[in-house]
């Protein structure tokens, strides 16, 4: 079902998608392996994955370039699995824009009201609105060439729009962009997801970019989405492994349950959140910026070690442990005061209880 | 002018010109591969009916003399109406062929590259011959159709090579863009991938065209003597007698090749920029 929601005053159209069981194999590879997600009417879910995960093949089931091998993908409550590509009505920004060279920037962006044989005057008046909304009404003549690669983002993005579709679907729109560019043009779209209210599913494998755009990430790898959660807890309390690894930066310390307390490499005990189930190995997850370096143990508990080395980058310094078992832990710090600590200085790693997580997997 | 780094390594062995001895050398060359043409082209203004170097005066009696004689006429319209038969032949299947060649994902494809570029790789002879026994069976030897068929074949390996290599610069998000804004397979066809193909395929055209309008060989064999293409009037215009008309014929042939190429290199910088 499309919904009229209000945003900023105006109404929009905007729907929910949801995906059944998606299966697509290519060959004997499984590209997409039982994928289900549901995205609520507004909602800016990225797909993040590294290449080879299936969050594009994903993203070209649901505009239809690919056919599932099975499941169902439905737009609001309407089955659109068949439908081809052109009866779906969905916004979609590839990347590279994709703006047809021989055609302005003009012709570019009414030509999704030309196929849908839209009276002239009619899309005239369309296609000037979009462009002064997006800043491009003095460029309506050029083409994409003639233009940077932010002005050819927000063509793309008024060409996608202008015909107002209920969900918008991106493919990395800013994968061949420079990293400046990049942060500036990505503050562009959340901007504008907030001022047209529209469903936005984001193809992603910049983690940051996922992250900084996102109501809720889903992390996809080997074909399957291994967690879909906000971009907070997915960093803070990733499911798995994979995703602890693939989103941001992350110490994996193995270690021993029993009785409630978590037993380090050495036996000593560590901090970790509380646990119920039964005794078992299992591995604890604490990001760099959450261990602390320091001469002595607290209550807590901790591990034994010495400074192995020591990077500056920038705004932080990032510190090498490593303990008397020889396992190999970062720990970041701001810079804000002089670093006192020296490579070589004994020290003790430890961390707030709740800042770490306990996998099991 | 700067020729690739490779001839840029003869600059040491050449006499110093300030870095300019392979621009000189090259346009030596040029001229030297010209000068036949330029020949050609200088006699065909010549005011005596025979052969004379230098010209005895200036005039344009061998242009009238080609333009007057109904046999020659006659023979210009043949290769144009056999031409364009070719052409039309040619570039239809050639461009679908680059299609496929291109987007398809389809098995042998090395091998079917090899046999579609045959043609211009065996001696045209060879292919003539084969050419001829295989319309014989079907009764099309000494047709203008058939004769258009032969040529087809010759020139679809240029077509295939031209518009292949247009395609693999046009990115096929475009079409998925097109399709995704709400145009359907046709509407794609029509308003994406032919606008932008168009300039290649007007270059392929025109390429096709000249192979055919340029041939003997073919004509010699799939002709059987029912029919006079230019190229064979002036074969035939060589054995008999040899008159300067030839030299005028050769000239605008030579004109309408050059128009030909340098409108293609026009296309292909407007469809560039």
């Amino acid at each position: 079902m499309l919904m009229k929601a209000t945003v900023n005053g105006t109404d929009v159209t905007t729907a929910g998608i949801a995906l059944h069981n998606l299966q697509k194999r290519y060959g004997s590879a499984m590209a997409v392996d039982d994928v289900s997600l549901s995205v609520s009417p507004g909602e800016f879910i990225s797909l993040l994955g590294p290449s080879g995960s299936g969050k594009t093949t994903t993203l070209m089931m649901i505009a239809g370039f690919e056919m599932p091998d099975s499941g169902r993908v439905l737009l609001g409550d309407k089955d659109i699995t068949r439908l081809p590509p052109h009866r779906r009505e969905l916004g979609v920004i590839f990347q590279n824009y994709a703006l047809f060279p021989h055609m302005t920037v003009a012709e570019n962006v009414a030509y999704p009201l030309r196929m849908r044989r839209m009276a002239k005057a009619e899309i005239e008046s369309r296609v000037h609105r979009i462009l002064d909304q997006v800043h491009l009404g003095a460029l309506a003549s050029r083409y994409a060439h003639q233009m940077s690669g932010g002005q050819q983002q927000r063509v793309a993005i008024a060409r996608a729009l202008v015909f107002d579709p209920p969900v918008l679907l991106l493919d990395e729109p800013l994968g061949a962009l420079d990293k400046k560019l990049r942060e500036h043009l990505r503050n562009e779209i959340k901007t504008l997801h907030k001022e047209v209210g529209k469903t936005m599913i984001y193809v992603t494998h910049d983690q940051d970019e996922a992250l900084a755009m996102s109501d809720r990430v889903a992390v996809m790898h080997e074909g399957r989405i291994r967690q879909v959660a906000a971009p907070k807890d997915i960093y803070r309390r990733p499911a798995d492994l994979f995703v602890a690894g693939f989103v941001g930066e992350v110490n994996l310390i193995p270690v021993k349950l029993k009785s409630g307390i978590v037993h380090g490499p050495a036996g000593e005990s560590l901090p970790a959140p509380k646990w119920q189930d039964a005794d078992r190995d299992a591995t604890l997850c604490v990001r760099p910026e959450h261990l602390r370096l320091e001469a002595s143990a607290g209550s807590s508990g901790g591990i034994q070690g010495r400074i192995s080395g020591m990077t500056f980058v920038g705004d932080a310094t990032v510190l090498e442990f490593r303990s008397e078992t020889g396992l190999q832990l970062l720990s970041k710090v701001l810079n804000v005061s002089d670093q006192s600590m020296e490579v070589g200085d004994s020290c003790v790693a430890s961390w707030v209880a709740n800042d770490a997580t306990i996998l099991t997997d | 002018m700067r020729v690739g780094s490779a001839a840029n390594a003869l600059d040491r062995w050449l006499p110093s010109m300030r870095g300019r001895g392979v621009p000189i050398l090259a346009s030596c060359l040029a001229v030297l591969l010209l000068l036949p043409v330029l020949i050609v082209a200088y006699l065909s203004f010549s005011a005596s009916s025979y052969f004379v170097f230098p010209l005895p005066g200036y005039s344009l009696r061998n242009y009238e003399a080609f333009l007057f004689d109904t046999l020659w006429v006659r023979a210009t319209f043949t290769s144009i109406r056999i031409a364009l038969m070719a052409v039309a032949m040619a570039t239809a299947l050639g461009a679908m062929l680059a299609f496929g060649l291109s987007r398809g994902a389809m098995p042998g494809r090395g091998a079917m590259i090899a046999l579609l570029l045959s043609p211009i790789i065996m001696p045209t002879v060879i292919v003539a011959v084969a050419t001829y026994f295989l319309l014989a069976r079907w009764g099309l030897q000494g047709t203008e159709f058939g004769l258009a068929l032969g040529h087809a074949v010759h020139a679809i390996p240029y077509v295939v090579v031209i518009v292949v290599a247009n395609l693999r610069d046009l990115n096929p998000s475009y079409e998925r863009a097109a399709r995704s804004l709400g145009a359907g397979p046709w509407a794609t066809m029509r308003t994406i991938v032919a606008p932008l193909v168009l300039p290649a395929l007007i270059v392929a055209s025109f390429f096709a065209f000249l192979a055919s309008f340029d041939d003997v060989v073919y004509v010699l064999f799939l002709g059987i003597g029912k029919i006079t293409t230019l190229p064979m009037r002036m074969w035939e215009g060589i054995r008999q007698d040899i008159s300067p008309t030839i030299a005028a014929v050769a000239t605008l042939q030579m004109l309408l090749a050059t128009i030909v190429i340098v409108v293609g290199t026009l296309l292909r910088r407007q469809k560039k920029s």
